[in-house]
């Protein structure tokens, strides 16, 4: 990013290829509409972009910009009264591809496993899904959870349990 | 928290294979490229603000250096380098001084003044300037040097001051006589003088370490007064300014956490 503020246009070029598919599926897991999204990601990025010369290496890159994200995301709640839109809406989730499997009862399982797991995920409490969320899809530990969303290591560490617990139940891993 | 080779984790990796649109990818690569190309708003600003911060700070320090020590920015090193050369190399002419003891006084503050742009009259200043800068030290050493004369002249001397620097004398004039007058003549005046650079680091030092959390709370409070600013808008009915200002300071400050309490003021209506 420090690269990028200096003026170097590749820079930035991979930074967005190496955040952008994990910053897209946690936004779009938050939001659960492909259209919000979309705007969401768009505007989470143009942030960074603005925010670029304020950008200071006290934290990892990571965390900045998924803190950039959670406040779009509360912005974003915020403004529909914190109602989670619901999984059935037209522009749902695409339907994740099935792992690749010549078998046709393994490969049926390993779908409703994805499924189950898909649910599970959907049902989860704001603050767990954001936590799992950050830690699969950001790579980020509890203190950088914290961070980012502004919770306390604690609470953060804790919604994190509460939620693999839960989507471990939902898949038959426990 | 959980191995990378669980099979929760690779249950979501399976699941989770989403990629932004290319589209998407292609627009926020020339927003990117864009805003490389027009400079930002504090790029665009970063010059006249650094001028305008040194022209401020050295007009603080000034009057800093003024409200603690008057007549030091302008008076201490040509004093201060003066009385050795003045009193040293002319132990002798006493009777020669006693005359100019009366014509000097009204001498004070013009030689002061001439003396003040360099500290060393006798390289630069054309030769009557000299003489007027010259005779006058030395006769103000002398002064101090003559038992009864030196009391009455000193203040006598340091009187036309408030006329040529009025700023200086309202806040402490007594000060400056003394350490001007003072450190021409005896060794403890000049200690008084060495300790003047001391006592402004000293100051300096004392605002040193409160300047970055001093700028932390004066983010903190600027961020705080703009969404107040908002929150007003709000309240006399001024919604498209209030979401166009919330808009720009959201755009200013993406990783700042506004309050629940702030956001119920300042949130779209």
């Amino acid at each position: 990013m420090l690269a990028y503020a200096g003026g170097d246009a590749r820079a930035f070029e991979t930074l967005y290829g190496r955040h952008k598919g994990a910053l897209y599926r946690y936004v779009l897991r938050s939001v659960k509409t492909g259209g919000e999204a979309e705007e969401l990601f768009h505007d989470v990025w143009l942030r960074a972009i603005e925010a670029r010369a304020r950008y200071t290496p006290q934290a990892k890159f990571t965390t900045w910009l998924y803190t950039i994200a959670h406040n779009r995301l509360v912005d974003h709640w915020r403004t529909r009264g914190l109602t989670v839109v619901s999984a059935d809406e037209d522009e749902s989730v695409p339907e994740p591809a099935a792992p690749p499997s010549s078998q046709p009862h393994l490969q049926l399982e390993a779908r409703r496993t994805l499924e189950r797991l898909a649910a599970a995920l959907a049902a989860l409490p704001l603050a767990q899904r954001e936590a799992f969320l950050l830690h699969q899809e950001a790579g980020l530990g509890p203190a950088e959870i914290a961070q980012a969303t502004g919770a306390n290591e604690e609470a953060a560490k804790s919604r994190l349990r509460y939620a693999m617990s839960k989507l471990k139940e939902a898949i038959g891993d426990e | 928290m959980n191995e990378p080779g669980d099979k929760l984790s690779r249950a979501y990796r399976d699941l989770a294979r989403e990629e932004p649109p290319s589209a998407l990818d292609a627009s926020i690569l020339a927003a990117s490229a864009r805003a490389l190309r027009r400079p930002s708003a504090s790029r665009r600003w970063a010059v006249p603000v650094s001028i305008a911060a040194v022209f401020v700070l050295a007009l603080g320090l000034t009057l800093e250096m003024q409200r603690e020590q008057p007549g030091i920015e302008t008076s201490a090193p040509a004093a201060g380098s003066i009385p050795p050369r003045a009193v040293a190399p002319q132990p002798a002419p006493l009777p020669q001084a006693e005359a100019p003891v009366t014509q000097s006084v009204p001498e004070a503050p013009r030689s002061q003044e001439r003396a003040r742009p360099s500290p060393k009259p006798q390289l630069s200043k054309p030769r009557d300037k000299l003489e007027a800068v010259a005779p006058q030290r030395k006769d103000t050493a002398i002064r101090e040097e003559a038992a009864p004369a030196p009391a009455v002249a000193a203040p006598q001397a340091a009187s036309p001051a408030p006329q040529a620097f009025p700023t200086q004398v309202n806040v402490a004039p007594l000060p400056a006589a003394a350490g001007a007058v003072g450190s021409m003549q005896a060794p403890p005046a000049t200690a008084a003088d060495m300790q003047r650079p001391s006592a402004e680091s000293q100051s300096l030092k004392r605002m040193a370490p409160a300047a970055p959390a001093a700028a932390k709370v004066r983010t903190a409070d600027d961020r705080e007064l703009q969404l107040e600013r908002i929150a007003q808008l709000r309240v006399q009915g001024r919604n498209a300014e209030a979401d166009k200002a919330l808009e720009e300071f959201r755009r200013a400050n993406p990783d700042y956490r506004i309050p629940e309490a702030m956001w119920e003021r300042v949130k779209p209506r």
